[in-house]
């Protein structure tokens, strides 16, 4: 038996061109309209998703440990990471602020990567497909939120540059931190979500007999 | 579905198995060995953590105020914390790795703020930036990780070449933190802290004096004060000196050697000096070591005062403590104590550190004959001093101790001896037949007057107008003028002998065409 729902695509051999979207049958190779390569799932994609997912894992540390800042002034240097900024603002009673920072600098990167984890290995045992593809959609989704932290790194050390009196530069912090998100962002668009609902066909199937054995 | 499909030929799908491993796992590695990079350098450059206690932790912020040392940043403050006795502030600080080695056991930490010192207004920088922590790296090598913050920052850093000296004295005079060294009036170095100590009154000065300088302080040189202005009056009129503006308004010391001196020791950092209040001071009296003695006279010690001087043959050795009956208030014949002190270093050879030796030496030589006895120093103001010296017809004595105190046997004061001499002079004069002698005398001279004056009267008759002067004149002038014509009578003869016989030759012409002529 196949490794794909007898009703799908797939198991007729019909592939889905990953460019044009021509859907054609997967011997030819080449898509026939655009040209491009013809697969009948995204090539290696757990095995990628997984390398992705744990580079990133293994990034949030530094991201989150080393200063994303460092402002040079006349009144000395002063480094901060993340965490020592959401905490700075929590002093200061700017509570919105620092909840924004806070959710979109700790809390999203570390729910992306548990989801992409847990899409993972969905997609080995095809366990509760429905919630998962919604999982998929949602790191899909927040992906690129995370990037605001980045964004304001990159900002301010492209406008404050006022020599002497003050500068900031990007610390180690900020590229790990960027780092974390591109390979999240990277390992979302590398997983194919179809695979949870080949996994889940295929748990159908050795689930199906025993269900008729039950009855 | 499959059904849908039936009008077109089933295509069987080719399943081509996927590498076992796809090159994206590069990535993570990637990541890992970036993440294992990072976390290396973050612990490579975070160095010991160490621990300052300030007074108070003014301008100090915690993970802010920087550590710098030469104006590089050597870490940042972690924590600020009272202490437990809430008498000063615990300040922990991060350091950076390469700090390690300058947090070495005499290291020195102080905060810099702006100040207004005796060295001038320093720290105006951080006026603007905000205070940070300066660290002075010192030349030990023995690690520390726990320093106790100077308040005031030094005036020299460890690292400059030179010679630390402690000087103490009874009165600052004047001197702070900052004040010049001079040596000829070159400036020579710098105070750089001053300390007080409740238990001896007695000021501390820390001094640095510069390298080129170092060689000139020796084990006997002498340091004194040159601040203000000095006003002499003597019997050479008046003498004003007064120092460089500098140690006019900031005080100032100044060294040398005692003149005469030989060359001494040179000395190492932490030599203790005395610093003397003026340069004819130094030249006072000065006991390093002290061994007591006790001295008993039977006479009045008028006239002796604290600190007079012991001498020995003339050469001072000790000092005057304390004249009092309280040294021994039992004393049955009321022989009247005095204290001095003695400086075995100035008597022996023998280390002064131990007073054995010297008060052994003291008893031998009892043994052999020493005792004290009061002299007068100074006939115009009657000060006494003691004087130790061996005397040959001395009473056999030895040191007995009373009281605790060994004491030195004495002969007869010098000022009661003075006085029984000068009774028995006077009274030996009085014994004398006085008013006879004068009148004798007297007598003896009317007599010689008369002489005197007979024997004028006598030499008189010889003088120049008398008798016998006349005659003598007019007989001499007689003699003169028949030696005159004796001569004549001569010259002619020698001439012309012949004129004996035939007369002188002016008296007849001489002959015509005579060739002679």
């Amino acid at each position: 038996m196949s490794e794909f729902d007898p009703k799908s695509a797939a198991a007729h051999g019909l592939a889905l061109c990953h460019v044009c979207g021509l859907v054609s049958p997967v011997r030819e190779e080449q898509c026939p309209r655009c040209g491009g390569g013809l697969h009948l799932r995204r090539r290696e994609s757990v095995q990628r998703t997984w390398a992705l997912t744990i580079a990133a894992l293994v990034l949030y540390f530094p991201a989150n440990l080393l200063p994303v800042l460092r402002v040079e002034s006349f009144a000395g240097a002063q480094q901060n990471t993340i965490m020592g900024g959401v905490i700075q603002f929590w002093q200061e009673a700017d509570y919105p602020v620092a909840i924004i920072i806070f959710v979109a600098s700790v809390v999203i990167p570390v729910i992306k990567i548990i989801f992409i984890v847990a899409l993972c290995l969905a997609s080995q045992t095809g366990r509760r497909p429905r919630t998962m593809t919604r999982l998929y959609r949602v790191t899909e989704f927040i992906g690129r939120w995370s990037m605001v932290d980045v964004f304001v790194v990159a900002i301010l050390v492209a406008v404050v540059q006022l020599g002497s009196t003050i500068s900031i530069h990007p610390g180690a912090g900020a590229l790990s931190f960027a780092a974390v998100v591109v390979l999240t962002m990277f390992a979302a668009m590398s997983f194919d979500p179809r695979l949870i609902w080949d996994a889940a066909a295929q748990s159908e199937d050795a689930a199906a007999p025993s269900e008729v054995v039950m009855r | 579905m499959a059904e849908q499909f039936s009008d077109s030929p089933r295509l069987t799908p080719i399943v081509r198995r996927g590498r076992r491993f796809s090159p994206i796992w590069i990535v993570p590695v990637v990541a890992g060995l970036l993440g294992l990079w990072l976390a290396w350098k973050y612990y490579e450059e975070r160095g010991p953590e160490i621990t300052v206690h300030f007074e108070t932790a003014e301008g100090v912020v915690a993970g802010k105020t920087a550590i710098m040392c030469r104006s590089v940043n050597v870490g940042t403050v972690g924590n600020i914390s009272l202490t437990e006795n809430l008498k000063g502030v615990l300040v922990t600080m991060q350091m950076t790795s390469e700090a390690t080695r300058l947090l070495t056991k005499d290291a020195q930490i102080w905060v810099v703020r702006p100040r207004y010192g005796a060295s001038g207004v320093s720290g105006l920088s951080t006026i603007v930036s905000g205070s940070y922590i300066e660290l002075e790296p010192g030349l030990s090598k023995e690690p520390r990780r726990e320093f106790i913050g100077l308040e005031q920052p030094p005036v020299t850093p460890k690292g400059v070449p030179g010679l630390h000296v402690t000087l103490l004295t009874d009165e600052a005079g004047g001197i702070a933190p900052g004040s010049p060294i001079l040596y000829k009036g070159l400036g020579a170095g710098k105070i750089e802290s001053r300390t007080f100590h409740p238990e001896n009154g007695k000021v501390e000065f820390n001094a640095f004096i510069g390298a080129e300088y170092a060689n000139l302080v020796r084990s006997n040189t002498k340091f004194w004060n040159v601040s203000g202005i000095d006003v002499q009056v003597g019997a050479n009129g008046l003498h004003l000196h007064a120092g460089t503006l500098e140690s006019l308004l900031l005080g100032g010391i100044t060294f040398g050697q005692p003149t005469g001196a030989g060359s001494a020791p040179a000395v190492g950092d932490g030599a203790v000096f005395a610093l003397y209040d003026s340069l004819e001071d130094t030249k006072k009296f000065v006991m390093k070591n002290s061994v007591p003695f006790l001295l008993l006279f039977t006479g009045s010690v008028r006239g002796l005062s604290e600190d007079a001087p012991v001498e020995f043959r003339g050469v001072r050795i000790g000092t005057v403590s304390g004249v009092s009956f309280r040294y021994l208030p039992n004393d049955a014949a009321r022989r009247v104590p005095v204290l001095i002190q003695i400086d075995p270093g100035l008597i022996t050879n023998l280390s002064s550190d131990s007073t054995e030796p010297a008060e052994r030496f003291v008893e031998q030589a009892v043994v052999g004959g020493l005792r004290a006895s009061l002299k007068t120093g100074s006939f115009l103001t009657g000060q006494l001093y003691v004087d130790l010296d061996f005397q040959k017809d001395a009473q056999p004595a030895t040191v007995v101790e009373l009281e605790g105190y060994r004491v030195i046997p004495t002969i007869g004061s010098g000022l009661s001896e003075l006085q029984d001499k000068a009774s028995a002079l006077l009274d030996k004069l009085q014994a004398l037949p006085l008013d006879e002698t004068v009148r004798k005398a007297t007598e003896a001279l009317a007599a010689i007057k008369s002489t005197a004056e007979k024997l004028d009267q006598t030499v008189g008759g010889y003088g120049e107008n008398g008798p016998l002067y006349q005659d003598i004149s007019k007989t001499l002038h007689q003699l003169e003028e028949t030696l005159r014509s004796v001569r004549t009578l001569t010259d002619t003869l020698e001439r012309k002998p012949n004129s004996l016989i035939f007369g002188k030759p002016g008296r007849v012409a001489p002959p015509k065409g005579s060739p002679n002529q």
